[in-house]
């Protein structure tokens, strides 16, 4: 291997685009015909591509178009539920509340808001999040993977809150002066529920998210 | 590729972002043209067939949510694999803590003698080896067929940045095969 095989490794690449001259592409073949080495990269290079375009060619002639594109129609109606369950989900502890037929304590009428909305947001924010990803991988023309640094950084800092969010509304729902057992017992429960998921992601899911992405980037 | 270079991608987009009832029949069009080179994108940056058919649905899936919202600022067809990218790649690292599994390496019916398929699989299993940003770039790049400019604005890189990764990614399939 000479020390001229690595501008003539580039311009393998060059002549495939049709981007080196006929004097410089003549000086290439000259090159090959000598060098056992740049000859040997040419070929693994067109047969590794080669195939990687027949793996792809071979799976998608094989592939039932008509299920895959009703699977695309079902999870997009999956997600639509999901999310329209939102409400129905999170709006019985107020409906329930403002309904009962005692006068409302002062600081439920303060912490009861403070407690459907973060139950309503880590709901949201959990359920939802598959989809606010797909649609995130629209958004933005950074370099991916950097982009998917941030994206898991962001995802940590929302996880915190929520985690946190949660657990004292949990804690409030049970210390709380409200008459009804059953309501208390219900909201404590929701936001424990969503403290333990939010405080999962910090502490597995997103760590292995990211040790993934270090490891696929090597 | 054909596909989607037939389709009138201005009336395509004005149809998929309208709310008429046109636009189930307007996404099943888009899908039609663009599913094989999704599922060639997909099927080349994660690690089994089955990775792939779900990536590319969801790669539909995002499309539709995100197609309303497309100002076209780049082609349809760059706007396309930017998100198959993506997606492939957020696949990829689901399937990094099942990486005990082998890798699978597909049965080729075209490829019919024991050499050939040998051959086949030595070269999977050296691309596999590749780092996942110069696997991107060889795969846009051979695979799909993309200019370097084109590959640079579906990455988000410079183009000076392809040439090089995808110089690197053929020395290091020198590397592994020689």
């Amino acid at each position: 291997m000479s020390a001229d095989c690595e501008r003539f490794e580039l311009e393998i690449g060059l002549r495939e685009h049709g981007l080196l001259d006929a004097a410089r592409s003549a000086a290439l073949d000259a090159h090959l015909a000598t060098c056992a080495s740049c000859r040997s990269f040419a070929s693994v290079a067109r047969r590794a591509e080669a195939a990687l375009r027949r793996q792809s060619e071979s799976d998608a002639e094989t592939i039932d178009w008509g299920r895959l594109s009703a699977n695309t129609a079902r999870i997009r109606r999956s997600y639509r539920i999901k999310l329209w369950l939102a409400p129905i989900f999170f709006l019985q502890v107020p409906l329930i509340a403002l309904l009962a037929p005692v006068r409302l304590p002062r600081e439920v009428l303060i912490a009861g808001p403070f407690a459907t909305v973060a139950i309503f947001a880590a709901y949201v924010w959990l359920v939802g999040r598959p989809f606010r990803m797909l649609t995130a991988a629209a958004r933005g023309r950074d370099d991916l993977l950097l982009g998917y640094v941030r994206e898991l950084r962001r995802q940590r800092l929302r996880a915190w809150i929520f985690a946190i969010w949660n657990a004292s509304v949990a804690v409030m729902s049970v210390g709380c002066a409200f008459a009804f057992a059953d309501i208390r017992g219900y909201a404590a429960a929701c936001a424990l529920f969503f403290a333990a998921w939010s405080a999962y992601d910090v502490a597995v899911t997103l760590p292995r998210r990211r040790r993934a992405l270090t490891e696929v980037s090597r | 590729m054909s596909g989607a270079a037939r389709i009138d991608e201005a009336a395509l987009i004005r149809r998929l972002q309208e709310r008429s009832p046109s636009r189930d029949a307007a996404f099943a069009e888009l899908f039609d043209a663009y599913r094989t080179r999704v599922f060639a994108v997909c099927r080349n940056l994660t690690r089994s067939r089955a990775d792939a058919e779900d990536a590319t649905q969801e790669v539909f899936v995002a499309l539709m949510r995100a197609l309303p919202g497309f100002r076209g600022e780049s082609a349809l067809g760059t706007f396309v694999h930017r998100i198959a990218v993506r997606i492939a790649i957020k696949h990829r690292l689901r399937s990094v803590r099942h990486s005990e599994l082998r890798v699978e390496t597909p049965e080729h019916p075209l490829v019919e003698s024991l050499e050939a398929r040998e051959e086949q699989r030595r070269l999977s299993d050296a691309v596999e080896q590749l780092s996942l940003e110069h696997r991107t770039v060889l795969a846009l790049f051979a695979v799909e067929d993309l200019s370097h400019r084109e590959i640079a604005d579906i990455l988000g890189i410079p183009e000076g940045t392809v040439w090089s990764r995808l110089h690197l990614a053929r020395k290091r399939l020198a590397a592994l095969l020689a």
